[in-house]
């Protein structure tokens, strides 16, 4: 599913430059669900965004499905055919209630429509269903962080990356985020998630760690 | 259900950011109503014949009059035989056709009132290629009974637009209607009626125009020639003084020019509207300037209100959104946020139409229903702006990176700012240029009417009457009246001149016949020599006179007391032989024409009473109980054996005519300037309302490192007025040569003041600094523990 070899990304700021990723190689098979871990400032958020296409590698390749993604448009095009996200800070768009928040993830994929009723189908299947109307500000974060999840699972993509997912939940919506990636994954979903606390990383298939934008550590469950 | 859903987001959007939502659009559409305005007044002169096929080789002949020292005097009519010498000697001429106006009478049955009618050459409607509803134009006034009326014309006179065959009485004679044309659009036809006679019935006036008797020379057709498709109308003009010599009796052959000017540029001719391109050209302009002042609030409020979008736009981009799809979705936002300002400028254009029009004395229509292509170009500049004004945000907006926006890493959050500043410095740069013109054209206009006239015309009202003596006598006592003098009616118009021989030279000079108390009662003093020797009552031989400065100029005396005594030969009007007369006195340069022209040399006689014909009788006021003196005038008048009614006007009032293009210049500034204000302040009080949240975070920071709330208050200050100062720069200039050339079409003008620059650019400045500084002092004001926490 992801094939990564060597790769790198440095960030200039001025004439500080910074090696977020160096030298990198991990393979993901489908359907698998791989939580990464290590301190603030070790890279994981350059390697997923570089896993969700959201930005260039410095060096080295990414494939994804065995394809690697050289320009721009290239890397929209991946994205919106594969790729799912949920982040720390939610990221709900305020102007928009929850089921437009989700829909806002079917609007620009292509290929098949998605069947009618697949907004409420996923609302139901993350419990927020009665809140469909509700704008996000009127939401508590574990609902907002429900609304996210589902609007990465609307358009069914074959990868969902998060980004620290239960950094901002107390721990019972913590768990319940888990049990909505958890499922996601069995229903073969390929899953990489960012995160802090070991707990939460248990329930992934696999843990690998980073230090300094290398590959510290890899531990198989 | 893409289309819902944007519609949604950019519904949600403008609600959510109301009062800045509000500000754009509005600003928009009070631009947009004054550009709307602009372009259907300017639509009028434009289209003006544009109904008529080949408006662009179709010409009508005008008389020109000439005479030195005046502005030449157009005449729509012409020499009645002109169109036969034109049509048999200029192979370029297609068709010629002449319209005689008369006001004849028109029965049908018992009823019958008189009417204008226009009797027309058979070959009119194959000049005019009018569009035919009933019958065919081309043949129809071949017969000397035949009738053309336009479609409303038929309505009224027979009850149905195809009423061919139906008679009426013209003149007399029967008359049968042979063809209806279409109604010309309003206001864009030089034709003054809808009915045209064949100009070979019983009546006709152009049967009529016989030749004209031996040194005499009359106008009396309209006469329309359209050329061959690529015909030179220069050569063909250039051979016509020769074809019509003959017309002309000899002394008026250097004077007369029978000119062609297309028809379609006749609303704009400066012969007959003198300075009406100038105005289209200027109002055009600043309409122009001032929407570009509403388009740029337009673009950087959008720009500040959609950087609030930011974590819409990482989203979008995360769920698969192309560069691309979120330009397009931004300039869709904008065409349809322009289409709703265009809609609020549109109903205010209905509105405000009518009264444009009675202020500026034009006729512009806003008439869609008929004419639906205006909407389409409506939409069309509609969607145009909303693309242009929408494309900077969309640039700015799709190149965000994602990845930083979506992990709360402020980035390119402050991007743009050079475009923001250049905008904000055009929209000032405009500002401070039309305060300088509106200040400008004030000015000259005051000095037109008051300080350039050099002579006091408040309360003066002239009599056209040959001083018939009793009446002069009467009016003299009067309670209300204060001096009363009179002169030749050349005094106010300037129309008399003759060559004085002086030295060898023929000096154009202008003969004024003006009793000696006339200069007294207009305030005029000599500056050398003295009123007092001159003989109060006129003398039949002219021994004395009286020059103005110009005239001291133009004959070469070094200085005014060297003019005096000096003896000029003085021709004789009329009969009578020339006379040698002494300058006794030298006045001031004064003329009550227009200060478009330069003052001529002057010469002034005293004639006796019986001698002044055209005359001009000017009574002072005393300035209290005028509509009792006015009317005790009037009585006066009549009483003293004057059949006719009274001919009587204010000068005042008749010098502010002459102005009147000049008032409407300063008027159309006026309005724009105070627009322009207007919008510069509403687009700044947006943005800073839309950039104050990203400054809070700063001015905390600032305050917790020490600053006062006036050393924030200056920075915030200092930072505004920088693209203000700049804007000075870019302004000056181009106000400057722009009028300067203005004012060069003044003969006489005032001075371009150099305080007048940086006094706009205070004006400016101050606007700037009032409009935002209230917000300014609240944020500078903010305790910084708020103004950190705010982020």
């Amino acid at each position: 599913m992801i094939e990564i070899r060597d790769l790198s990304r440095l960030y200039r700021t001025g004439d500080v430059e910074t090696r977020a990723l160096a030298g990198i190689s991990l393979d993901v098979a489908a359907g698998e669900f791989v939580a990464v871990m290590g301190p603030s400032g070790c890279g994981k958020s350059s390697l997923l965004n570089i896993l969700g296409f959201l930005d260039a590698p410095g060096g080295g390749t990414y494939r994804l499905l065995g394809e690697e993604a050289r320009t721009e448009s290239a890397r929209t095009r991946l994205r919106r055919a594969h790729v799912g996200f949920i982040f720390q800070s939610f990221n709900l768009v305020d102007e928009l209630n929850v089921a437009e928040n989700i829909e806002l993830s079917l609007l620009y994929r292509t290929g098949a429509p998605a069947p009618r009723g697949r907004v409420e189908q996923v609302m139901e299947q993350v419990g927020i269903a009665h809140r469909a109307r509700h704008r996000p500000q009127s939401l508590s974060g574990g609902q907002q962080q429900r609304v996210a999840i589902a609007r990465a699972l609307v358009s069914s993509p074959r990868l969902i990356l998060a980004d620290e997912p239960t950094g901002n939940l107390d721990s019972a919506n913590g768990a319940a985020v888990m049990e909505l990636l958890r499922a996601a994954a069995d229903a073969g979903t390929t899953i990489v998630m960012v995160t802090h606390s070991p707990l939460h990383a248990a329930a992934a298939d696999r843990r690998i760690a980073l230090l300094d934008g290398r590959l510290v550590g890899e531990t198989m469950l | 259900m893409r289309a819902r859903h944007f519609l949604i987001a950019w519904s949600r959007n403008l609600a959510a950011n109301r009062l800045l939502s509000a500000i754009a659009i509005l600003g928009l559409a009070i631009g947009l109503a004054g550009a709307i305005l602009m372009a259907l007044i300017a639509r009028v002169p434009l289209g003006y014949n544009h109904h008529v096929p080949d408006h662009d080789r179709t010409y009508l002949a005008v008389s020109v009059m000439r005479s030195e020292g005046m502005a030449p005097d157009y005449q729509e009519a012409s020499p009645g035989a002109a169109a036969e010498l034109l049509r048999l000697n200029l192979p370029e001429v297609e068709a010629v056709a002449r319209l005689a106006e008369a006001e004849v009478e028109l029965r049908r049955g018992a009823r019958g009132r008189s009417e204008k009618i226009y009797w027309a050459d058979p070959a009119l409607f194959d000049v005019l290629r009018l569009p035919a509803l009933h019958g065919d134009p081309r043949q129809a006034l071949a017969r000397p009974d035949g009738l053309v009326t336009t479609r409303t014309e038929a309505l009224r006179l027979f009850g149905r637009d195809d009423a061919l065959g139906e008679t009426i009485q013209v003149a007399g004679a029967l008359m049968v209607l042979r063809a209806v044309i279409a109604d010309p659009p309003p206001n864009r036809t030089d034709l003054a009626s809808g009915i045209f006679a064949s100009g070979l019935g019983a009546g006709s006036a152009l049967a009529a125009l016989s030749p004209d008797a031996a040194g005499t020379f009359s106008i009396g057709a309209r006469t329309y020639l359209r050329l061959r498709p690529g015909a030179s109308p220069e050569a063909v003009q250039a051979r016509i003084p020769a074809l019509i010599a003959g017309l002309l009796p000899p002394p008026l052959r250097e004077a007369y020019r029978l000119e062609l000017v297309r028809i379609d540029r006749l609303a704009l001719n400066e012969g007959f509207h003198p300075g009406a391109g100038q105005r289209l050209f200027i109002g055009g302009l600043v309409a122009f300037l001032v929407l570009f002042i509403a388009a740029a609030n337009f673009v950087n409020l959008s720009v500040a209100l959609a950087a609030r979008r930011r974590r819409e736009i990482g989203v979008r981009k995360a769920s698969g959104a192309g560069r691309w799809q979120i330009a397009v979705q931004f300039l869709g936002e904008s065409v349809l946020t322009v289409l709703v300002a265009t809609l609020l400028a549109v109903a205010a254009s209905e509105l405000l139409l009518p009264h444009v029009n009675a202020f500026l004395e034009t006729q512009a229509l806003f008439d869609y229903v008929d004419d639906p292509s205006l909407l389409l170009w409506l939409l069309l500049g509609a969607v145009l702006l909303g693309l242009a004004a929408g494309a900077w945000p969309a640039f700015l907006l799709s190149s965000l990176p994602p990845a930083a926006i979506l992990q709360d890493r402020s980035g390119a959050g402050s991007g743009g700012a050079l475009v923001r500043n250049a905008l904000v410095t055009g929209q000032f740069a405009i500002l401070i240029g039309l305060v300088i013109s509106t200040v400008t054209v004030h000015r000259q206009r005051a000095f037109a009417t008051d300080e350039a006239l050099r002579m006091d015309v408040d309360q003066v009202v002239t009599v056209a009457a040959p001083c018939p003596p009793a009446f002069v006598e009467e009016a003299r006592k009067l309670p209300g009246v204060r001096a009363v003098s009179c002169s030749g009616a050349e005094l106010l118009t300037g129309e008399m001149f003759a060559f004085v021989d002086w030295r060898g030279e023929r000096i154009s000079t202008d003969l004024i016949a003006a009793l000696p108390s006339t200069f007294a009662l207009y305030g005029v003093r000599p500056v050398a020599g003295s009123l007092a020797t001159l003989p109060a009552g006129g003398e039949e031989i002219v021994s004395r006179i009286v020059v103005n400065e110009a005239a001291v100029r133009r004959f070469g005396f070094g200085s005014p007391a060297a003019a005096i005594g000096a003896v000029l030969p003085i021709p004789a009007d009329g009969a009578g032989p020339d006379s040698r007369a002494t300058i006794v006195a030298v006045v001031p340069d004064f003329a009550f024409h227009s200060i478009e022209t330069a003052i001529e040399p002057s010469v002034y006689r005293a004639r006796p009473h019986g001698a002044y014909s055209p005359g001009l009788v000017s009574i002072r006021l005393a300035g209290r109980d005028v509509p009792e003196t006015l009317a005790a005038i009037d009585r006066l008048w009549h009483a003293t054996g004057n059949a006719e009614p009274i001919e009587r006007a204010f000068v005042s009032e008749q010098i502010e005519r002459l102005y009147r293009s000049l008032e409407r210049n300063g008027q159309l500034f006026a309005i724009f300037s105070g627009l322009a204000i207007f919008l510069a302040c509403l687009g700044l009080v947006g943005l800073s309302l839309s950039t104050a949240d990203r400054r809070t975070k700063e001015i905390g920071i600032r305050k917790a490192l020490g600053a006062s709330t006036g050393q924030i208050l200056m920075l915030l200050l200092w930072q505004l007025s920088r693209p203000v100062l700049l804007a000075n720069i870019l302004a000056w200039p181009i106000a400057w040569w722009l009028m300067r050339k203005w004012l060069d079409g003044f003969a006489y003008h005032v001075p371009l003041q150099v305080w007048l620059f940086p006094a706009a650019g205070l004006v400016a400045l101050a606007v700037a600094l009032g409009s935002v500084s209230v917000l300014a002092f609240h944020i500078a004001r903010q305790k910084p523990v708020f103004a950190l926490r705010y982020e």
